[in-house]
């Protein structure tokens, strides 16, 4: 057995999941529950409780994984910073996955969406916006329409509608944005009760477990610790905010010859791209 | 819509604030403007009253946000010290004006374009000795009606 841990803050919900890098299907502790802009006071305290629970140590981890959003600004940083240091301090590989695909994959896990059918995760952006992302349930599990960004209710409604389908419908976002989605979709939409809204510890591991690319699980299969830790370097995962600042649109306006509009901020150098 | 009138003392500015008490609703938005020493703090101290925080409430010019259990919870900002609207994100301002309390924003006319389309804008200019003139400008339909509701208690009460 070899333990890594999962958590996720992007949203007011904070979650935990304890995984088994020999074992995809595995799931040896998880834990949930609200934490509106508390993720820096908490998550920490429920890292040390859930694997003391398990009577796992810091230790025994061989590597770390965080949701990376889209989600709450500050809560997406306090999740990444949070990882980077347990990760970089324990010389483990730091691996990420998005908070929406965490949510779909909870909704998956419970069987709360047909097969073949579509899963619709709606997230939080504030100031009247929201990250949507749109899943597709296959027989292996979920494939992602589309990359992640920031849009209003409106757009991402009539988006959907246009596929014709039943989307289920779940993220924080439906409190505020319910209406827009019941009207636009119309029969389409199959909001799912609240508590499938959030993430939880099962649907991160399972999110870890799929995502693709640079600094996730996938990257390091079959690695020793050392290797992986090497691979998914702890200082070259970055968080998905979709919406840069001001400031950082306006450097990226003056860059654009040479820069490709990716989404995601921070440093060019080392990110995925 | 503007609406004014004049306090000469704190402590019917503070009043001023504490009729406010009944009429909060969580995601309701105040912005504060006017000099140091207008009395915006005074204006807080009063709304933190009639919400029954028991906390002393001073102003969170070097905390940035300071956050007062009450009937509601109190979200009191003072945006002097920040420099560029980014830094908003930093303190989680958009998060914490859109939650479970109301939240009072000194200096909240600072940054144009981030107050939420719903809110109430109150300058405090100072006249001559302990006189304030507070001017009352709303934005939206749920900004106008906290303002008119906050007219009409002052009109009955505010007075006194």
């Amino acid at each position: 057995m070899r333990p890594f841990i999962a958590f996720d803050t992007a949203t007011d919900h904070l979650a935990l999941g304890v995984g088994d890098l020999d074992d995809p299907g595995r799931l040896l502790a998880e834990v949930d529950r609200p934490a509106p802009r508390a993720a820096n006071t908490v998550l920490l305290a429920a890292m040390d409780a859930l694997l003391s629970e398990r009577g796992i140590e810091p230790a025994d981890l061989a590597a770390v994984a965080c949701g990376r959003g889209p989600g709450s600004f500050t809560g997406v940083r306090i999740g990444v910073a949070t990882a980077k240091g347990a990760a970089h301090g324990g010389r483990l590989p730091l691996v990420g996955f998005s908070t929406l695909d965490a949510i779909a994959w909870r909704v998956w896990l419970a069987g709360q969406a047909d097969p073949g059918g579509l899963i619709g995760v709606i997230g939080d952006a504030m100031r009247g916006e929201v990250y949507p992302a749109l899943f597709r349930v296959t027989p292996e599990g979920l494939t992602r329409h589309g990359d992640y960004g920031v849009t209003s209710p409106q757009t991402c409604a009539a988006a959907w509608s246009s596929l014709r389908e039943k989307v289920v419908l779940v993220g924080a976002g439906l409190a505020k944005h319910r209406m827009v989605f019941e009207e636009v979709l119309g029969d389409g939409a199959v909001v799912a009760e609240s508590r499938w809204w959030t993430p939880d510890g099962a649907g991160l591991v399972a999110a870890a477990w799929a995502a693709t690319g640079d600094n996730t699980l996938s990257s390091v299969a079959g690695m020793s610790t050392a290797e992986a830790y090497e691979k998914a370097h702890p200082g070259r995962l970055l968080p998905i905010y979709t919406r840069l600042s001001d400031a950082e649109e306006a450097e990226r306006r003056r860059e654009r010859s040479s820069t490709p509009a990716n989404g995601v901020a921070g440093p060019q150098e080392g990110g995925p791209r | 819509m503007i609406s004014a009138f004049i306090t000469h003392s704190v402590v019917v500015t503070e009043r001023a604030g504490a009729l406010l008490a009944p009429l909060w609703r969580a995601g309701d938005v105040v912005a504060l403007a006017g000099d140091l020493g207008a009395g915006k703090t005074h204006l807080v101290q009063g709304v933190a009253r009639g919400l029954g925080v028991t906390d002393p409430v001073t102003s969170p010019t070097f905390n940035l946000l300071l956050v007062h259990p009450g009937a509601l919870p109190l979200y009191h900002f003072d945006l002097y010290r920040l420099e560029e609207a980014r830094e908003l994100e930093d303190i989680g301002f958009f998060e914490t004006i859109e939650a479970d309390g109301v939240s009072f924003i000194e200096w909240g006319d600072r940054f144009p374009g981030v107050l939420p389309h719903d809110h109430v804008l109150v300058s405090i200019a100072r006249g001559t000795d302990d006189e304030r003139r507070i001017a009352i400008e709303s934005s939206g339909a749920r900004g106008r009606e906290l303002a008119r509701q906050w007219l009409d208690v002052l009109g009955s009460r505010g007075r006194a």
